[in-house]
């Protein structure tokens, strides 16, 4: 499947960037981290490196030009002929040089429907894993990602350069696929419901676990497990996909509630998760009203001593009681943590 | 409002509590006639005589010792310590004994002595009469620091001192002592543990003491002028205690700070503030928290590279504008 290479936001008041020279030819073989082309901001040119390892294809804007950040400019393909059918022979490479006119229609590579994108964007894994490991953020830009239920992993795959700081989270809310996913979902109606437990029990749960183990247990990991075990309640065997939610990370977990708390197993990056916690418990949020996600979101904060559960999904993923029972189960576990032993 | 010099300050701080309280009094080295090297106490012998004024031999862990005793036992000695560089004589007595005998006696000592000396680079005096070891001491619990920026800070600093019941230090800038600022005629005294806003700003929080207030004042302007950048500029005034409220309030709000002082910059007074910030404000900063202190090298004598290995102006502008950018990053 061909990735797509996107204009990046070089600058921090950059709307748009000058491809002053494409490294590669089209067709040409290219590895991650290879420089690709050179891109002239308001204050400096930069080269641009390769995103993923392929073929250069499909160069929709010569060198010369300029094109508005976040749009696609060419795609790293499997072949070298690009997202097209067959493998073409060299002439027609030569008839998508980068001096000649845009790509031809036959030659660009189908873009996602919003539809595809909302499908895929829970599992928003894949992407993350392309660009390898850990994302450098401020602090700061982390929190308000957290907030305000951004995810930084989208930078990575538009190519803004890291880090990331607070200016950067304006790019990100720019990007295109962001309003296609939320803005449809968030005006259907929506259950919601809140939970408040003491914070004490789970906080002298993790210390126990703490002493037991030796080692400080993944807070959010340990409630992926309660999460899920209360979703599961008196139900199937079916494996059970959460993905956790803290800092602006995201993570996958597969059946968090088997193997014991805390020592939940990554799930395979691409599959779609069945419930997303969102553990809030770090920043300043004490109210949550996000709105209903492609799949039911329990979101954890602290309020002073006690810790606030709020369920929201839409009507059509959870019927009222098992709504109901998802977060009295949940809280119920937080409350007395060693019920989820039993 | 009349502007008289830091040096003037700090004398008129001095009598104005000499007049008020007759347990005061004043010793160190060149103290009475020569009213020191930098002619801070001149007049002073003349109004109170020798028996308040005392001029004693080069003897510091002596005269330093005899301060703490009379302290101890009712009276509210001032010591003049003609370079800080000789606070290293002075350990035993300021450490060991001013500092713990409140503590070590169940509270039934107290130790209210001042001990006032200064820091300070750049006025070609060399490694061992150039240090600012006020971070030292703060290091130490049961002592006050206290850093005056300005005639007016030194005034009214001075006299906080003088009324605190626990031993303080006071260290001034030996080149601000010709500085002058507004100081009112009628009374004021400065509390300890109270920061000083001297600039609001929105982007980056300029965290200076001593004469660095000068120089982060200084890079404030050329930010603003030249970059478009806002920057608050605060001094803490005293480092122990510590107003970190304010400090970290300024931060919440800007979302990037560096600290500047004259000490050497290895664990000294910027990294404790920098520490505090990162550990009470971390979901607030957008970029690290900078330091920049002096050069840990000892002092040079060349005034070429004396001049190098102190904080200035130009270098906070140019820290402050990469960290606005986003640019000051280590990740490795």
């Amino acid at each position: 499947m061909p990735r797509e290479v996107i204009m990046p936001a070089l600058g921090m008041a950059q709307t748009t960037g000058l491809i002053v020279a494409w490294l590669k030819k089209p067709g040409e073989a290219v590895k991650t981290g290879d420089a690709l082309m050179e891109v002239e901001t308001d204050k400096a040119v930069m080269e641009v490196e390769a995103q993923a390892d392929g073929f250069l294809t499909d160069v929709r804007v010569a060198a010369g030009d300029a094109a508005p950040v976040g749009d696609v400019v060419a795609l790293i393909s499997d072949s070298p002929a690009g997202s097209g059918a067959a493998p073409a022979p060299r002439p027609a490479d030569a008839a998508r040089a980068p001096s000649d006119a845009p790509a031809s229609a036959a030659q660009t590579a189908p873009t996602p429907t919003p539809a595809e994108r909302r499908a895929v964007k829970p599992a928003a894994e894949p992407e993350r894993e392309t660009t390898g490991g850990r994302i450098f953020a401020s602090p700061k830009a982390r929190r308000l990602a957290a907030e305000q239920g951004l995810d930084l992993s989208r930078l990575v795959a538009a190519g803004a350069p890291q880090p990331y700081h607070v200016s950067d989270l304006e790019t990100l809310r720019a990007l295109p696929a962001a309003s296609a996913v939320s803005a449809p979902q968030t005006t259907s109606a929506s259950r919601r419901l809140t939970a408040r437990v003491g914070a004490d029990a789970f906080q002298g749960f993790l210390e126990w676990m703490r002493a037991e183990t030796g080692a400080a247990p993944d807070a959010t990991s340990v409630m992926a497990g309660m999460a899920a075990a209360a979703l599961r309640q008196g139900a199937s065997d079916d494996p059970l996909i959460v993905a956790a939610e803290a800092f602006g990370q995201s993570r996958l977990y597969a059946d968090p509630d088997r193997p014991g708390l805390g020592r939940a197993k990554a799930a395979e990056s691409g599959q779609a998760p069945f419930l997303i916690l969102r553990d809030l418990r770090g920043t300043g949020i004490t109210a949550v009203w996000m709105g209903v996600e492609a799949v039911p979101v329990l979101s954890v904060t602290r309020d002073g001593p006690d810790m606030l559960v709020t369920l929201e999904c839409a009507p059509g993923q959870l019927k009222p009681e098992a709504a109901i029972d998802l977060i009295s189960g949940f809280a119920g576990q937080l409350a007395e943590p060693l019920r989820h032993l039993l | 409002m009349r502007q008289i010099t830091l040096a003037k300050a700090v004398n008129e701080a001095i009598a104005e509590e000499m007049r008020r309280d007759p347990t005061i009094f004043l010793m160190g080295e060149d103290v009475a006639e020569a009213g020191t090297p930098f002619k801070v106490l001149s007049g002073l012998v003349e109004e109170f005589g020798r028996e308040r004024i005392i001029d004693t031999p080069i003897s510091e862990p002596g005269f330093m010792g005899i301060a703490v005793g009379a302290a101890m036992t009712g009276s509210r000695p001032i010591v003049d310590l003609m370079f800080g560089d000789f606070l290293f004589l002075v350990m035993d007595q300021l450490c060991n004994q001013a500092a713990k005998t409140h503590y070590m006696s169940g509270g039934k000592l107290k130790a209210p002595l001042v001990l006032r000396t200064n820091l300070g680079a750049t006025r070609r005096s060399a490694a061992q009469h150039s240090q600012s070891l006020h971070g030292l001491l703060a290091h130490i619990p049961g002592l006050k620091i206290a850093l005056p920026s300005s005639a007016y800070e030194a005034k009214g600093l001075m006299k906080t001192a003088i009324r605190d019941d626990n031993p303080v230090v006071i260290f001034e800038d030996k080149l601000m002592y010709n500085d002058k600022a507004p100081v009112p005629e009628e009374e004021y005294l400065i509390p300890f543990g109270v920061a000083n806003i001297l600039r609001e700003g929105r982007d980056i929080t300029l965290i200076a003491t001593s004469s660095m207030v000068q120089v982060a004042q200084k890079a404030a302007e050329m930010l603003a002028a030249e970059s478009g950048i806002s920057a608050e500029v605060i001094d803490p005034r005293t480092i122990v205690p510590l107003d970190e409220e304010t400090i970290l309030k300024s931060v919440r709000k800007t979302g990037r700070a560096i600290v500047i002082d004259e000490g050497h910059q290895s664990f000294g007074v910027t990294a404790e503030i920098a520490s505090r910030i990162n550990e009470k404000a971390f979901y607030y900063l957008d970029a690290p928290v900078q330091r920049i202190g002096a050069m840990d090298v000892p002092v040079p004598f060349s005034p070429v590279l004396e001049d190098l290995t102190v904080p200035t102006p130009q270098i906070v502008v140019e820290r402050a504008r990469r960290s606005v950018k986003g640019e000051l990053f280590d990740a490795a």
